[in-house]
C-alpha cells in the first residue's frame, strides 16, 4: 500500500525574479496564491483507417496553464508584476510545482507566459482575490516539465 | 507574554464605548471574564449594581483558517453586557428602558460593528458573520429584579501569518 499524500496547500507558485535571465532563474514564491490548479491535457488527432474497428487517437498539444486565486496586494512587487502583465503583452516567466522546489519528486511546469486573465470578486463579503490565468506564450525557450531532484528543480523540455 | 489578540480587542472596545459614551461614576465600562459567581436578587442587586455598568468579554470561538498560502484568517468574538438597576420605586418605565435599549444599539453595537471599524490593527467586523443584540432586554430580570440586561456579540476578523503575527 502506498503511503503518504501531498496536500494541494503544499503546491508553490514561484516568479522568476531575475528579469530576463531563463538560464539562470531566480525563483521567488508567491505564498498569496489561496487555490492553485494546472491545466495539462492533450489535444488528440484521429488516427482510424480500416485496420481496428477501435478508436484511434495520437497525443498532437499539449493545452498547458496555471491559475489561482490571489489576494490583491499591490504593495507586493510580484503581485505587481502580475497585475502589470494583464494589461499589458508582458511575459513573465513562472513555474509551478505541486511541492516546494526543494522537496524531492516535486512535479509541475515551467513557462514563459502571459496573463490573460485577472477577474475580481467585489461582493460585500469577500476578501479581495484575483483570478488569474497564466498562459504559455512563444519564446525563442523552451516551455518545460519539472520534476526536483537532488533538492533542485530538473527541467525538461516539452 | 503577550496579551492574546482577543484580550486586545476587548481593550480597544472597551476605549472606543468610553469614548462614546464619557461614563460618569458609578457607572463605567471594563474589560471583564465571568470568573465570579453572583446571585442577583432583589437585595443584591441593588448592592452591587451601581449606575450603568457595561462589560466586554472576550468570546467564544477564535477561529483560524487558511487564507493563502502565507496567511491565515482568524477570527474573534466579543460579547458586550449592559446593566443596570431601575433604582426608583415601582415598576420601571418605557422611557426609562428605551433610553437604555437605545443606548446599547447607538453606543455599544453601532460602535463596535461599524464595517468601516479598524478595532485594533487590521482587525475588523467580520463581513462574513453577523453582528447581533443577542438579548434586547431580559424580560425576567426587568420584570423580577427591576435590572436592565443586555446583551451584544460582534464578530471581529484579521489576516496573520503562519504564526499568528499580525500586521
Amino acid at each position: 500500500m502506498s503511503t503518504g499524500v501531498r496536500l494541494g496547500r503544499d503546491a508553490v507558485f514561484y516568479l522568476n525574479t531575475n528579469s530576463g535571465n531563463f538560464n539562470t532563474p531566480t525563483w521567488t514564491a508567491v505564498p498569496q496564491f489561496s487555490d492553485l490548479n494546472v491545466e495539462a491535457a492533450w489535444d488528440a488527432a484521429d488516427a482510424n483507417t480500416r485496420e481496428s474497428r477501435m478508436k484511434l487517437q495520437a497525443k498532437t498539444l499539449l493545452g498547458a496553464a496555471v491559475s489561482g486565486k490571489l489576494k490583491f496586494d499591490l504593495t507586493d512587487a510580484n503581485i505587481a508584476t502580475i497585475m502589470a502583465a494583464l494589461l499589458s503583452d508582458n511575459v513573465v516567466d513562472v513555474m509551478c510545482l505541486n511541492g516546494p522546489s526543494n522537496t524531492n519528486g516535486a512535479i509541475g511546469y515551467r513557462f514563459e507566459a502571459q496573463v490573460h486573465q485577472a477577474n475580481e470578486d467585489q461582493s460585500l463579503g469577500v476578501a479581495i482575490y484575483e483570478d488569474i490565468k497564466f498562459v504559455p506564450y512563444p519564446t525563442a525557450n523552451a516551455k518545460q516539465s519539472v520534476k526536483v531532484t537532488a533538492a533542485s528543480p530538473v527541467y525538461t523540455a516539452i | 507574554m503577550a496579551n492574546a489578540r482577543v484580550i486586545d480587542a476587548a481593550d480597544a472596545a472597551v476605549a472606543l464605548i468610553a469614548a462614546a459614551w464619557n461614563p460618569v461614576a458609578p457607572s463605567g465600562v471594563r474589560r471583564a471574564y465571568p470568573n465570579q459567581r453572583i446571585d442577583l436578587t432583589a437585595e443584591s442587586a441593588a448592592e452591587l449594581l451601581q449606575g450603568r455598568q457595561v462589560y466586554v468579554f472576550p468570546g467564544s470561538p477564535v477561529t483560524s483558517r487558511p487564507m493563502t498560502r502565507g496567511d491565515l484568517w482568524r477570527t474573534y468574538v466579543l460579547r458586550v453586557l449592559v446593566v443596570e438597576r431601575f433604582a426608583d420605586a415601582g415598576d420601571p418605565p418605557a422611557d426609562w428602558i428605551d433610553e437604555r435599549t437605545a443606548f446599547v444599539e447607538q453606543v455599544v453595537f453601532d460602535v463596535l460593528s461599524n464595517p468601516d471599524l479598524k478595532l485594533v490593527g487590521q482587525l475588523t467586523p467580520d463581513p462574513e458573520q453577523d453582528a447581533s443584540i443577542d438579548e434586547v432586554v431580559a424580560a425576567d430580570l426587568l420584570r423580577d429584579l427591576k435590572v436592565f440586561w443586555s446583551y451584544a456579540s460582534v464578530p471581529y476578523v484579521e489576516p496573520t501569518d503562519h504564526s499568528g503575527s499580525h500586521p
